[in-house]
C-alpha cells in the first residue's frame, strides 16, 4: 500500500472499531496465506469488498478498492447489541446472514471514513456497494490487490484491511488539509440549527 | 397513538438497531431495504411522521429516494439521512432536496431519538 493508503486505513479502521467498543490495534504482518492464517487462528472467515469510484465533477479524484477480511467471531462481537441478544454461531445459516450483513456494513462505514478523510484533503471519491464474500472469493480478491494489507488484532481476533488507491497524480496530498470539512462520525447536523 | 417512522437501510442490523431504539421510545416502526422499497412503503403509509434513510443503498439510494419523493410534490413527511458519508457535496444535495438532518453513523441511541423527537411531525 502507498503511504496515503496506509495512513487512511490505520486511522479509519482504528476509529471505526473504537466507536463499536471493540478496539483494534495495529500489529506486525505475518507471513503465509491470509485466509489460512485467519481460519487457523479464529475459525470461519468473513470478508467484504467495495469499489471507490471517481466522483462525478471532481477536479481531484482517482479510483480504489477496499477489502476487509476478518473472522465470524470478531465481526459478531463488534455488532451493536441490545440486552440479552444471543451469541451468534458459525454453525447457524441464519447467524451467517447477520454476520455477512454486518461485514458489509462495517466495510461501508470504513469506506465512508476513508472518503470523508480524502474529501478533507481535497480529493473526492464515491463508495460503491459493498459485496460480502466467501473465504474462497476473498482469497481470489486478495490476489488482485496491490501490496500487503494492514493487520490489526483485537484480543485473539484478527482483522486485515487492504486499500488499493490509485489517485490522479495531482491528487496525492499526503494528508494536507486542502478540501472542505466533511461531517464527523457520530454527529447530527440539523439543517435549520447546525451541528450537535 | 404512536407516531409511525419508516427506516430505509439495506443493513438488517442497522434497521434492527435503529428500530429497537425507536420502539423503546414508543414510536411505531416500519422498514424498507432500499430506495425502491422505501418509495413503495411511503405510498402505502400516508400517515408517516418521519423517514430515516441511508444514502448508499442498492437499487435506489437515499438521495434518489428523496428526489423521487420531491418529484411527486412536497415531501410527505420530514426526512433524516443516516449514513457514513459526510462529503459536503452530498450533504448540500440532501438539504436542497428537503432533508431535515444529516446523521453520521455510528450514532448513539439517545442522540438519534432526541433528533427524531425534534423533527417527527
Amino acid at each position: 500500500m502507498t503511504s496515503t493508503s496506509e495512513r487512511l486505513v490505520a486511522d479509519c479502521t482504528t476509529l471505526l472499531f473504537r466507536a463499536y467498543s471493540t478496539p483494534v490495534h495495529r500489529a506486525a504482518d505475518t507471513p503465509g496465506s491470509l485466509v489460512a492464517a485467519i481460519d487457523a487462528r479464529d475459525g470461519a472467515l468473513t470478508a467484504s469488498v467495495v469499489d471507490l469510484r471517481r466522483a462525478s465533477g471532481a477536479s481531484r479524484s482517482g479510483i480504489g478498492k477496499l477489502l476487509f477480511v476478518s473472522s465470524f467471531a470478531f465481526v459478531a462481537s463488534s455488532r451493536p447489541r441490545h440486552g440479552a441478544d444471543a451469541a451468534l454461531t458459525p454453525d447457524s445459516a441464519r447467524d451467517w446472514i447477520y454476520v455477512r450483513d454486518w461485514t458489509r456494513e462495517l466495510t461501508n462505514q470504513l469506506a465512508g471514513r476513508v472518503t470523508n478523510q480524502l474529501a478533507e484533503e481535497g480529493v473526492r471519491l464515491s463508495p460503491g456497494q459493498p459485496l460480502a464474500m466467501t473465504a474462497t472469493a476473498a482469497s481470489q480478491e486478495v490476489k488482485s490487490m496491490l501490496g500487503t494489507p494492514l493487520r490489526f488484532t483485537s484480543g485473539p481476533h484478527e482483522v486485515r484491511v487492504w486499500l488499493d488507491l490509485r489517485l490522479d497524480p495531482e491528487s496525492d496530498t499526503s494528508g494536507a488539509r486542502s478540501g472542505r470539512a466533511a461531517l464527523r462520525e457520530g454527529t447530527i447536523t440539523m439543517f435549520d440549527e447546525g451541528e450537535s | 397513538m404512536s407516531k409511525k417512522i419508516l427506516i430505509v437501510d439495506d443493513s438488517i442490523i442497522v434497521r434492527q438497531q435503529v428500530g429497537l431504539s425507536l420502539l423503546q421510545a414508543s414510536y411505531e416502526v416500519i422498514e424498507a431495504v432500499d430506495g425502491v422499497d422505501g418509495l413503495a412503503k411511503v405510498k402505502a403509509n400516508p400517515d408517516l411522521a418521519l423517514i430515516i434513510c441511508d444514502v448508499n443503498m442498492p437499487e435506489m439510494g437515499g438521495l434518489g429516494l428523496l428526489a423521487a419523493l420531491k418529484a411527486e410534490g412536497a415531501l410527505p413527511c420530514p426526512v433524516i439521512m443516516l449514513t457514513s458519508e459526510g462529503q459536503p457535496e452530498l450533504v448540500a444535495e440532501a438539504k436542497k432536496l428537503g432533508a431535515k438532518a444529516w446523521v453520521m453513523k455510528p450514532i448513539t441511541s439517545d442522540l438519534l431519538v432526541s433528533a427524531v423527537g425534534k423533527i417527527a411531525k
